[in-house]
């Protein structure tokens, strides 16, 4: 490569050589962060099981003893997808048997009954304290909340009355 | 030309070895990171007292009884024996030594819960059944799902009646066999689960009508007692006879393992009786006491 002086004296050199490898060392250092982020981009150090623990807190909700669904009195049978709506409206039974404890606001949900014409039946709020922080589920990071929501198809049964209707509950977890 | 006699190349060198103890430096640092993060505990920590919270969780919403033994041994890197765990104060707890580390899980405070803390355990066993949680090591399980909602019944007096015989030659009744009355807290439980004033101990299926009893149960408690039994429930008495025979069935079961098969078989008959039966021979000696069963036609295909 041919070099076109730009001073003329040995010190001139120096610095032109200097000054040629300012882009060289930023160009390693560019490839030295992307280096980096693909690295972190294969370390898993967060374990993240809200998806699954809101999944788990609706399945409770149907397949437990003290949840929602109807339960024969002669032998005790659990019928998922056949709420009880006693059962359903009795939300203090059903916040004892899922309870987090009095101060926690881990876990909160809205639960919703339809019919199958859509509209509302019943509602009730599970745990108003964490329900309540919906409102931040817009925070990124710790201090926010995962909203998740879900439809079921059921069966509502209101003493001797079974209709088809819908069951929408929405789970708010807190991520810290 | 010699390189090492050219300033300009001993210039060139100089700023290559730069780059090159740059480039070492950032890679070292990439493996320490990687190697300490691998290292850490507070990840095994993590993942135990999460992965503990959701089986907790799960095992909670069985509608039946449920027995899970966990052993994450399979899960690489993981020393699972090296923490103590506890399922208190509606928290998952891996303690390591004083530090603890601990996530939420819902606890049915409904439900009778059991919980121990486990010290440096090889398995950890969760359990639900009989209306209680339990969570330890060498837990006990019952079989059958207790109801803590009462139910409702019109009768107040239960009589437990061992098996009876007649002795063909004199002709004379005894009582044979030893009594469910007393080697199993069947009696109570049957208390428990139903709005029982009374249930005691009776001697001879001969009195029956002496009994100011709403309800007589004979049952028998030995070797009589084959692979295949059945149950006979009669309709009139009770509301909940045949829930009161599901109880029975997961107690001759837990008694007896030789046990294969136990039907629940409704008969309708004026008497308020439930019978377990092993074979014709022990049946018979029931049908001596209750003729009306025989001439109901209750008996008579005997199997």
């Amino acid at each position: 490569m041919k070099h076109t002086n730009i001073f003329r004296n040995r010190k001139g050199t120096f610095t032109e050589e200097m000054t040629l490898w300012i882009p060289r060392l930023a160009f390693t250092i560019i490839a030295g962060v992307i280096l980096h982020l693909l690295v972190s981009t294969f370390l898993q150090t967060e374990i993240s099981v809200l998806d699954a623990d809101a999944e788990i807190f609706n399945n409770r909700l149907l397949t437990s003893r003290d949840g929602i669904s109807y339960q024969d009195q002669l032998n005790g049978r659990i019928y998922p997808g056949i709420i009880d709506q006693s059962k359903f409206n009795d939300i203090a039974s059903i916040e004892k048997s899922i309870f987090y404890g009095e101060e926690s606001t881990y876990l909160g949900a809205k639960l919703k009954l339809y019919d199958a014409n859509k509209k509302l039946i019943s509602e009730q709020t599970y745990h108003n304290l964490a329900y309540r922080r919906e409102a931040e589920s817009y925070l990124p990071g710790k201090g926010g909340v995962e909203v998740k929501e879900k439809d079921i198809y059921v069966l509502i049964k209101d003493k001797d009355r079974i209709q088809p209707g819908f069951l929408h509950t929405i789970v708010v977890i807190s991520r810290s | 030309m010699r390189l090492r006699h050219s300033k300009k190349a001993q210039e060139t060198i100089y700023f290559v070895a730069i780059e090159v103890f740059l480039v070492t430096i950032v890679l070292l640092a990439f493996l320490a990171n990687v190697n300490s993060i691998k290292n850490k505990s507070i990840y095994q920590k993590q993942f135990l007292c999460r992965d503990i919270a959701l089986i907790a969780n799960t095992i909670y919403s069985a509608p039946g009884n449920i027995y899970y033994m966990y052993e994450p041994y399979e899960i690489q890197g993981i020393n699972f024996q090296r923490y103590d765990y506890n399922l208190e104060e509606y928290k998952s707890r891996v303690i390591d030594k004083t530090l603890e580390t601990f996530y939420p899980f819902g606890k049915n405070t409904l439900l009778e819960n059991g919980i121990s803390l486990i010290q440096k355990p090889s398995k950890i066993e969760l359990s639900l059944s009989g209306g209680k949680f339990a969570f330890g090591k060498g837990i006990k399980t019952n079989y059958y799902a207790k109801n803590i909602r009462k139910t409702t019944t019109s009768s107040t007096n239960i009589i437990f009646v061992s098996g009876v015989q007649k002795n063909p030659k004199t002709g004379s009744f005894y009582t044979e066999g030893q009594s469910f009355f007393s080697s199993t807290n069947l009696p109570g439980e049957i208390k428990s689960n139903f709005k029982i004033s009374n249930v005691s101990k009776g001697t001879a299926f001969r009195l029956l009508e002496q009994y100011n009893s709403d309800l007589i149960i004979g049952i028998r408690q030995d070797n009589l007692l084959g692979e295949e039994v059945r149950i006979y429930v009669s309709s009139h008495g009770l509301n909940e006879t045949r829930y009161m025979a599901s109880i029975m069935v997961n107690k001759l079961q837990q008694q007896f393992p030789k046990i294969r098969q136990i039907q629940i078989i409704p008969v309708e008959s004026s008497k308020k009786i439930v019978i377990v039966s092993a074979g014709e021979e022990f049946l018979k000696s029931y049908g001596y006491y209750i003729p009306q069963m025989f001439a109901e036609g209750v008996f008579e295909s005997v199997p």
